[in-house]
Order: structure tokens, then C-alpha cells, then sequence
């Protein structure tokens, strides 16, 4: 019984779709490039992201050794030091060896170190963390522990440009959210309007339906696929467009991309971000018919 | 043979298919186009609904089908009370019921057999099973070689019987019949008539209204007649 009627539902859809063709077309153009401008967000989000964990893997802390730290104790700084499970790599510099990379850093002008009665610069150890702790969140925390150790003068972590970078991210994450309701709510809109008009334009057949008999399910879901077909059709189209749009701005731009993310590589939507969108697609288009139905249910 | 029986409805002690206690039908705006009416069909029988125009015999069709709602009193048809009847009952109900609307009721964009099929298809019926009795209704009605022509196409009449072969096509326990016949030369409408005949001697209980005084007569049939929504003459 019920593959015949999926079968007569089926007919039914095509057969709505293809009355109402050019709706059906405008609203999935409509819908397509709201969710373009969704898509593509995520796409920038998801690159800056990457730009970000890329220079966050470089990050390192510094601590800076009290003046005149005898021998001893500096090793045993460097043993606490050592000690937190999160620390890969601690490497002493001396206040030698920084003044000479000072010097070199500084070249000509290097002549007014020349002048000093003793060497300015402290002893200093070079901290590397391991690859999971090497984020904002973390390092900070770390730092301040490190900072407590006797015989560690102050200690100084990747930039403070760094920490307004995550910021920024954590800003453009949150607009996500809400300009992504807010395009998913304006593509209901247009979805469900298209279903309306349907709804319209076939009121006859349905309520002949009605009086013969079929139950509102039976009614109802060709609508409900047309909506869904809609909902992921321009899911679709935004991931096609976003693609031709991605290789475009390879193309043209990625060379500076790359400077600007220290040699990082562009990247695509990943294959979860992607099933994400045409999920929120079909979404959309199942909220869409919900909607239609509540307005159009049998008196 | 006594078709109906007002007195045993009103005492609730009956078998009939199709019940009104004191059905009192307004709608918006006011009119009353059934007032305080009551009566019964057994099942099986043949009944004919006269009155002028106006009088409520289309009214009194539409509610028994759940087209519309009775605003007082209680219908029960086939065991369902109809005033109180949750949405798959009416489904039910309604698939187990054929109707013939006065206005047709048709399709303009599908062809006769499609209208037919459409009447078939809900019920999850092979394509192919679906096409070969939508087929067979309209032979019966006369419209074998219009099967394919859309309603527009087809004459008041024409109309008018794709209309009967839609609600005879599920062999329905009840027909409901809205002046199945105003459209059709006397000729053709005895031969619908002789068809409904048929199918009453297969077991199917018919209602059907009509200004054509000769019908009962010509059916050997009993008639209920409605004067502005009141049950005039009973049986
Ligand atoms: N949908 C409606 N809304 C409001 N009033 C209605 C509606 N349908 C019918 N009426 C009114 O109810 C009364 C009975 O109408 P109904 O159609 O039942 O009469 P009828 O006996 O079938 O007439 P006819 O022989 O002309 O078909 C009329 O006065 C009509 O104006
Ligand atoms: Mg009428």
C-alpha cells in the first residue's frame, strides 16, 4: 500500500514543482545565496581560525632570571621549571649570548651597548610547551604559575597582538551565530512563502482530497519534500557557488593570504562543515513546512 | 422498507447506517439551513431528498460527510458520531463514502480518468489497478472515449458523470448524490438512476438529493423532503 502512495506523492511533488517552476527556481536562487553569505563566513571564520592555532603553535615563554643568579640556582629554576607536564623544551640563554643577539639585531647602532659599564641584559630561559597546551587559554595560566617561581624576575608570552587576535576570532564566532539565524530565519521566510503559494494555487485539489477521503499526511507531505527538496537545493547551491568563489579568490589572492598566515595554506569547508550546512539547509526546509501547515491545518 | 423512522431515533434504540437527532445546522452569517431535523437510513436503503431550492438538501449531504459541521443535536454514521469525530475517523468515514458534489467538485488541470484516479490513488492502489477501474467507472457512465479530455473540455453532463464515476469508483458503503442528475436529458438520467439501482442491489445505502420529482417514482424509491431546513414529510 504505502510504496504506492509514496509513489502518487512522489508524482505529486514533481508535479507541484513543475507548475510553479519559476517560484520554485527564485526561491532556491533566494535561499542559495542567503546561505552563500552564511557559507562563506564560516569559510573566513574557518581560515582565521587556522591562521590562529598556526601562530599559536609558535607560541613560547620567556622568563627572565633574577640579576645575578648564582649557578645553582638558576638549575633549580630550571628543574621547577621542567617539572610541569606541560613543558616540552627549556633552553637557558645567558646574559651573554642575549646581548650579542642584541648587538646583531641591531647592527650599526649596536656602537651604544659599547658604552655600558656591565651588561644590562638578564639571564633568561626559553620555555616550549607541548602541542595541546600551546593556546591562549592555556599559556596564560601556565605563565602566571611559572612567574611564581623564586628566582624568575618576569616572565613574557607570544604578543599582546595575540591575545587580540583570539579576541577578534571569539567576536566573529558569536557573529556567526546570530547572522546565521538570522539568514537561516529569512531563508524560512522565503521557503515558506514559495509553499504558500503552492498551497494556493492547489487549494482546490486539496480540499477535494479532503472530501474523498485522504488523510492530511497523505496531503501534506509533497509539500513537505518540495520544502525540503528547497532547503537543501540551496544548501547546495551555496556550497557550489562558495567553491567557485574559494578556487576565484585562490587564484588571485592566496599568495597574500599566505603572508598574512606566515605561510598557512587556504582551505575549503571541511567535510563535517559541509554536512553541517546541508543539514541546516534541510532544516531550514522542514521549519519552513512546520510553519505553512500551522497556518494551513483543516479547519 | 420504512426508510425512516423518526420515532425510533429519537428514542435511540436503532440500526440504521445514517442517524439525525435534532440536527440543527447555521452557518456564519446566520442562516439556518437545517433546523432541529431528524430521521434514519438503514442500511441498505435508498432514500431521495426533495425541496425547493434553498430548502438545505445539499446542507443536509455535507454534514452527513463531514463536510460541514452541525452546530446542534447529534449524527452518527456507520457507528460514528460524526459531531465529535477525530480526524482519522473522518478519513474513514469519508473513504467509505462516495459523493457526488452538485458543483462537481472536479480538477480543471487533469483529465477525467485522473479525477477518477485521484479517488483511488489515496487509498495506495497499484498504478496499474488504479488506471483499469478508473477506466471501468467511466465506461460504466457512458465516458469511455472522454477519458482523457479535462473537465473544461466535457459538457455540464459530461461533468456531471465523471463526477458519479469518482464516487462510484470505490464502491462506497453510502452514496451520497447532490443532484446527480440536474445536468443530464432524462434519458441519461435514468440510466444513472438504473445504475445507482444496481448498486443498491450490491448492498450500498444511497441519499440522494433532487428537484426532479419524477425520480423517486422512477426508482420506486421513498422521499424525505426539507421546506427552509425543516423535515416536512418523512418517508
Ligand atoms: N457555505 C455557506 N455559507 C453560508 N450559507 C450557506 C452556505 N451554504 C449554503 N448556505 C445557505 O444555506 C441554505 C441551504 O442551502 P443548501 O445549499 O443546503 O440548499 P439546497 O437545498 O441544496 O438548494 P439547491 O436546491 O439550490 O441546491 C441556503 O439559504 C444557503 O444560502
Ligand atoms: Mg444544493
Amino acid at each position: 500500500m504505502w510504496p504506492y502512495k509514496l509513489y502518487y506523492q512522489l508524482k505529486t511533488t514533481a508535479q507541484n514543482i513543475r507548475e510553479h517552476r519559476a517560484t520554485v527556481l527564485l526561491s532556491l536562487a533566494a535561499v542559495g545565496f542567503t546561505l552563500l553569505l552564511l557559507a562563506s563566513y564560516l569559510l573566513l571564520l574557518s581560515n582565521l581560525q587556522s591562521v590562529g592555532e598556526r601562530l599559536g603553535r609558535e607560541l613560547q615563554i620567556m622568563l627572565y632570571l633574577d640579576k645575578g643568579l648564582s649557578g645553582q640556582a638558576r638549575a633549580r629554576v630550571e628543574e621547577a621549571v621542567r617539572a610541569g607536564k606541560e613543558v616540552e623544551s627549556v633552553e637557558y640563554c645567558s646574559p651573554r649570548k642575549a646581548l650579542r643577539s642584541l648587538e646583531e639585531a641591531m647592527g650599526e647602532a649596536a656602537r651604544v651597548l659599547k658604552g655600558l659599564p656591565e651588561n644590562p641584559l638578564p639571564g633568561s630561559l626559553e620555555v616550549r610547551l607541548k602541542g595541546p597546551y600551546r593556546n591562549m587559554e592555556t599559556i596564560e595560566k601556565i605563565a602566571s604559575r611559572l612567574s611564581g617561581i623564586e628566582g624568575v624576575a618576569d616572565v613574557e608570552y607570544g604578543g599582546g597582538w595575540m591575545k587580540r587576535f583570539f579576541a577578534f576570532i571569539r567576536i566573529l564566532r558569536w557573529l556567526a551565530l546570530s547572522l546565521g539565524l538570522l539568514l537561516l530565519f529569512a531563508s524560512v521566510i522565503v521557503i515558506s512563502s514559495t509553499l504558500t503559494l503552492g498551497f494556493y494555487s492547489r487549494k482546490e485539489e486539496i480540499e477535494i482530497l479532503r472530501l474523498v477521503g485522504a488523510t492530511e499526511s497523505y496531503i501534506r507531505f509533497p509539500f513537505f519534500l518540495e520544502s525540503l527538496l528547497q532547503g537543501i537545493g540551496g544548501a547546495a547551491l551555496a556550497l557550489a557557488l562558495l567553491w567557485v568563489l574559494y578556487q576565484i579568490f585562490r587564484a588571485n589572492m592566496g599568495a597574500a593570504w599566505g603572508l598574512f598566515a606566515g605561510w598557512g595554506q587556504l582551505h575549503f569547508l571541511s567535510v563535517p562543515a559541509t554536512i553541517l550546512l546541508l543539514s541546516l539547509g534541510a532544516m531550514v526546509g522542514v521549519v519552513s513546512s512546520v510553519l505553512t501547515f500551522s497556518r494551513f491545518s483543516a479547519k | 422498507m420504512t426508510p425512516a423512522i423518526s420515532d425510533r431515533a429519537a428514542a435511540g434504540v436503532s440500526s440504521g447506517i445514517i442517524q439525525l437527532f435534532n440536527v440543527t445546522k447555521i452557518y456564519r452569517g446566520g442562516i439556518a439551513a437545517l433546523q432541529d431535523v431528524s430521521f434514519e437510513i438503514e442500511k441498505g436503503d435508498f432514500l431521495f431528498v426533495a425541496g425547493s431550492s434553498g430548502a438545505g438538501k445539499s446542507t443536509l449531504l455535507k454534514i452527513i460527510l463531514g463536510a460541514e459541521r452541525v452546530t446542534q443535536g447529534q449524527l452518527v454514521v456507520n457507528g460514528r458520531n460524526v459531531t465529535r469525530i477525530p480526524p482519522r475517523e473522518l478519513t474513514r468515514l469519508r473513504k467509505e463514502t462516495g459523493f457526488v458534489f452538485q458543483d462537481f467538485k472536479l480538477l480543471e488541470n487533469r483529465s477525467a480518468l485522473e479525477n477518477v484516479a485521484l479517488a483511488l490513488q489515496i487509498h495506495g492502489l497499484p498504478p496499474g489497478e488504479v488506471r483499469k477501474r478508473a477506466y471501468h467507472a467511466l465506461r460504466a457512465v457512458g465516458l469511455a472515449d472522454k477519458r482523457d479530455q479535462r473537465p473544461l473540455r466535457l459538457s455540464g453532463g459530461e461533468q456531471q458523470r465523471v463526477a458519479i464515476a469518482r464516487a462510484l469508483v470505490n464502491n462506497p458503503l453510502i452514496l451520497l448524490a447532490d443532484e446527480p442528475t440536474g445536468n443530464l436529458d432524462p434519458a441519461l438520467s435514468r440510466e444513472i438512476m438504473d445504475q445507482f439501482l444496481e448498486i443498491h442491489q450490491r448492498g450500498t445505502t444511497l441519499l440522494v438529493a433532487t428537484h426532479d420529482e419524477s425520480l423517486p417514482a422512477y426508482c420506486g424509491r421513498d422521499c424525505i423532503v426539507l421546506d427552509k431546513g425543516r423535515l416536512v414529510r418523512d418517508g
